[in-house]
């Protein structure tokens, strides 16, 4: 089997058009981001969650209806995976075992004969939250200050940093407003949580993956072809990596699907944005990373 | 075959340290399913008297995180602030209060130290004040002379001791609440990190960590009226006994269910009697029940002793049930300093306390009225000893004496200051999963290993033919190391854990697509098979390590950064690309070389 053998796109031309693309993902996701806010998770809001498994399935509104007014506010109420099983979340700010001891009395008066078990739970306090996302923030600034010197001392062009740091927050960005925006109707979860960070700094690591091996073609076939023009020389260079970076995201594309289909609900939001990261990763590598290479090289020189 | 000699070797010695650490896994997975396929008697019989192997197997296997075997993971936070009004005592007032607040918020702002901000806040509100106004300590040689910078050292080993003394409380908690493998650290300066496998009832658990650690002194009861409770506990079970014995018809066989469970001979009058360790729950469900609660009198109450007085030769502990007054004397909070010293005449190691001057006042009465009796020192339930009064104390002193070691001498000292432990213990994140939810998980991880693994194999074999074979070959000798390097570094699998498995499972194929590709290039370009392969292997390799480095460089970051299973998602990545790196590069080589060179075969590669 072979896919593109020799391939021959011009992909330095079709810039434009990936840019008018990115462009109107770039917007889409900056107004979902600035006019929804981020929709963070538990970890970096705080609150307090819990699964519980009941015996037959139940009716989430239902139960959203009921608990609204004990909790003295309207909690979350989602399915968990399975109709049985049932997420909580409630920013009731009291004692933790009073919390749960509360929702319990609900369900029993409620459902009596179908009993629920706590199967799950997760409580984080303000404070703690507030340094879970400390965290998370340091560890992106970090990863996107290691990855641009990196680049910088490998290939000794900033163009080159400045390429795939573009490219990264363009996948990140476009990846953080489809989970924004569709946050509230997806069935599984798709807040930002610590899983959620994992999984951008994993597409950082692998959209990165895919830009750095087109930029080693580029470097090894600017030696090769003094003479050619610099952006014929760069579509070449990504022609000659094409079927790599396709194999490779293919290959990547089905694991991460095979963990959103059969990873558990745990996993499904995670899955999901590693699923997004590798489609956009790729297109990326092709269409936005070494575009702006050629594009900054020509303002270096035009300037 | 030049220089593959010391790549084979490379592989067999690699391969053969990734089973010896996986072996105890393994072996650990055969011996549970074997223990489960035994018979109700056998097994309990198999488990006893293979207790150590068994657990020398579980401590090397590979560890299971919280969120795949089920289990309870609590972060408490030492309230710090709390803890350093009350060190000032009597001096505190609005300004140092003011102090401290404005401080708490900027340590959470900046994510800096608490007590450096207070510092800090304090010197930049009085240029010229001194924190010593505050702060004194006779034990830490804190006077009114004593620096800022002196104070802030203080005030930190305050904070840390009382870190550890909670620690050691939990760690004592935990034990009696008979946890296995529970796991206690440290979280930076003021937090506590408690792990606990397998634990189920959340809301006793929430309560026995954060209980305050409750110091009180209780008279013991009257011996008399002990023996007669005692009686009557007794007697109200042996019929119990009899009336279950009338239905069973098996005469006189039944046992006193209390006296199956307590040895009722008390080592001295207080004494109600002892039980082992794991008996006790038992005993307190008996005690518990309502009908026997009215027989004892309301002015005494049972409690169980804090250690165990003696070990049988079987290893097992006892521990004695004491009756103390349901009326607490003092509580701990008079207790301002406790230290282990010698008597100087036996040499015995003792434990020295010294109260403030209220306590002192209150300490000499009850001593003076006490004299020739003993006085229980209760920690949180549990009575830590009950020694005599030979004096009237009246200069706030006391003493404990008739301590085994040094050692125990010390944890008496952690527990009295436990008991004084000013700063109160909040949760502040807590995570549980369900035993069911981890074996859901723990299927979901296999399963999706071995789809993602076989989608993988095929896909491979489908686009680079005995190329593609080769480096499955290669993916599945990866995942046996990526395993072995886990347990090497005794990390912990977790759920994302095995996401980053099967993550690595697509991504690994990548060094050998880069290499392959390579190949069918310079093949194109007119080299015949041996100089294509030599060629694809050489030029691809920039490309690998550069792409392999920056994938490495963000789990190091994740792990840095992150905390629970997402450190477990870290480390497998990076295992994975360790190992991948490996396999690609060296594994598939040598097979590669050995099928050109030595049986003249064309490999194909699509």
């Amino acid at each position: 089997m072979r896919w593109f053998e020799t391939p021959d796109f011009n992909f330095i031309k079709a810039h434009k058009i990936g840019y008018v693309i990115s462009g109107i993902l770039l917007v889409a996701a900056l107004i979902g981001i600035f006019t929804k806010g981020l929709q963070y998770g538990i970890d970096f809001k705080g609150g307090k969650e819990f699964v519980l498994e009941f015996d037959e399935p139940i009716e989430v509104v239902e139960l959203r209806s009921a608990l609204s007014e004990p909790l003295g506010s309207t909690p979350v109420v989602k399915r968990f995976g399975s109709p049985q099983d049932v997420l909580i979340r409630t920013d009731n700010p009291g004692e933790i075992s009073e919390v749960q001891n509360t929702i319990l009395e609900v369900v029993n008066q409620q459902y009596g004969q179908n009993k629920a078990t706590v199967i799950k739970t997760d409580i984080v306090g303000a404070r703690f939250a507030e340094d879970l996302k400390r965290g998370a923030m340091n560890a992106i600034i970090f990863a996107l200050v290691v990855i641009f010197i990196y680049i910088l001392i490998r290939f000794k062009n900033w163009t080159f940093s400045a390429g795939a740091v573009a490219a990264l927050f363009h996948d990140v960005l476009i990846v953080v407003g489809v989970f924004t925006i569709f946050g509230e109707i997806a069935p599984f979860s798709m807040q930002i949580d610590q899983a959620i960070i994992a999984a951008f700094l994993t597409i950082v690591g692998y959209s990165l993956n895919d830009t750095v091996v087109v930029f080693d073609r580029i470097r090894e076939n600017s030696l090769l072809y003094k003479t050619m023009d610099y952006d014929k020389m760069v579509n070449k260079s990504l022609n000659d990596t094409l079927s790599r970076t396709v194999i490779t995201s293919v290959t990547t594309l089905f694991v991460v699907t095979v963990l959103f289909i059969f990873g558990g609900e745990v996993l499904k939001g995670f899955s999901f944005a590693l699923m997004l990261g590798v489609i956009i990763g790729t297109y990326s590598s092709l269409f936005v990373a070494s575009s702006m290479v050629v594009e900054l090289k020509r303002r270096k020189e035009n300037a | 075959m030049q220089g593959n000699g010391t790549k084979l070797v490379a592989i067999a010695a690699f391969l053969l340290i990734a089973i010896y650490y996986l072996w105890p896994t393994l072996a650990n997975t055969l011996e549970q399913n074997y223990i489960e396929d035994l018979p109700e008697a056998e097994r309990v019989e198999y488990k006893e008297e293979n207790t150590q192997r068994l657990q020398e197997l579980r401590q090397n296997s590979l560890s299971l995180g919280l969120d795949l075997q089920g289990g309870m993971h609590v972060t408490m936070e030492v309230g710090t602030a709390k803890l350093l009004r009350e060190l000032a005592g009597n001096n505190a007032d609005t300004t140092l209060n003011n102090v401290i607040k404005a401080a708490q918020e900027q340590a959470i702002e900046n994510d800096t130290d608490f007590i450096d901000e207070m510092v800090s806040e304090f010197e930049q509100r009085y240029p010229d004040g001194r924190l010593s106004r505050y702060y004194r300590s006779e034990a830490e040689d804190i006077t009114r002379r004593s620096s800022n910078e002196e104070i802030k050292k203080y005030l930190k080993k305050q904070r840390d001791s009382a870190v550890d003394r909670a620690m050691e409380i939990i760690r004592t908690r935990v034990d009696r609440y008979g946890v296995t493998e529970p796991a206690i650290f440290k979280q930076g300066n003021s937090r506590v990190v408690v792990e606990l496998p397998g634990v189920a009832n959340k809301s006793r658990i929430r309560d026995l960590l954060k209980g305050t650690a409750r110091l009180e002194f209780r008279l013991v009861g009257q011996p008399d009226q002990i023996s007669s409770t005692k009686e009557r506990i007794v007697s109200y079970y042996n019929q119990q006994a009899q009336s279950d014995t009338s239905d069973t018809l098996q005469q006189g066989g039944q046992q006193n269910p209390l006296l199956e469970v307590l040895n009722p001979r008390g080592r001295n009058p207080y004494s109600v009697g002892y039980s082992t360790g794991r008996d006790t729950a038992r005993v307190n469900e008996l005690l518990q029940k309502p009908e026997v609660q009215e027989l004892m009198p309301r002015s005494l109450t049972l409690m169980w002793g804090a250690t165990p007085f003696q070990t049988t030769q079987q290893g097992q502990e006892l521990f004695e049930l004491i009756a103390v007054r349901s009326d607490v004397e003092m509580t701990g909070d008079v207790i301002s300093e406790a230290s282990v010293n010698f008597d100087q005449t036996t040499n015995q190691p003792r434990v020295s306390m010294n109260m403030n001057a209220e306590g002192a006042r209150r300490w000499a009465r009850i001593t003076g009225a006490n004299i020739g009796k003993p006085i229980a020192i209760v920690l949180d339930g549990y009575v830590y000893s009950y020694p005599n009064v030979e004096t009237k104390i009246s200069d706030g002193r006391s003493s404990i004496s008739g301590i085994g070691d040094v050692k125990e001498a010390e944890d008496l000292v952690n527990i009295l200051l436990s008991g004084a432990l000013p700063a109160p213990l909040e949760i502040i994140e807590e995570r549980t999963v369900g035993a069911t939810l981890g074996e859901e998980s723990i299927q979901a991880g296999f399963y999706s290993t071995a789809i993602g693994l076989l989608i993988v194999v095929l896909f491979m074999i489908a686009y680079y033919h005995a190329g593609g074979a080769i480096a499955d070959l290669a993916l599945l000798l990866n995942i046996i190391f990526i395993l072995g390097i886990l347990a090497a570094f005794k990390a912990t699998l977790t759920l994302p854990g095995i996401a980053g498995i099967v993550l690595t499972i697509g991504m690994a194929v990548d060094a050998n697509v880069l290499i392959f590709d390579r190949i069918r290039e310079e093949k194109r370009s007119g080299k015949t098979l041996r100089a294509a392969i030599e060629g694809g292997y050489s030029n691809a390799m920039s490309a690998i390590i550069d792409a392999n480095v920056t994938t490495f460089f963000v789990g190091i970051i994740l792990y840095s950064f992150g905390v629970g299973p997402i450190k477990g998602f870290a480390v497998t990545l990076m295992a994975g690309i360790v190992a991948s790196l490996f396999s690609a590069i060296v594994i598939t080589r040598v097979v590669v070389d050995y099928l050109t060179r030595e049986k003249s075969a064309e490999i194909s590669f699509g």
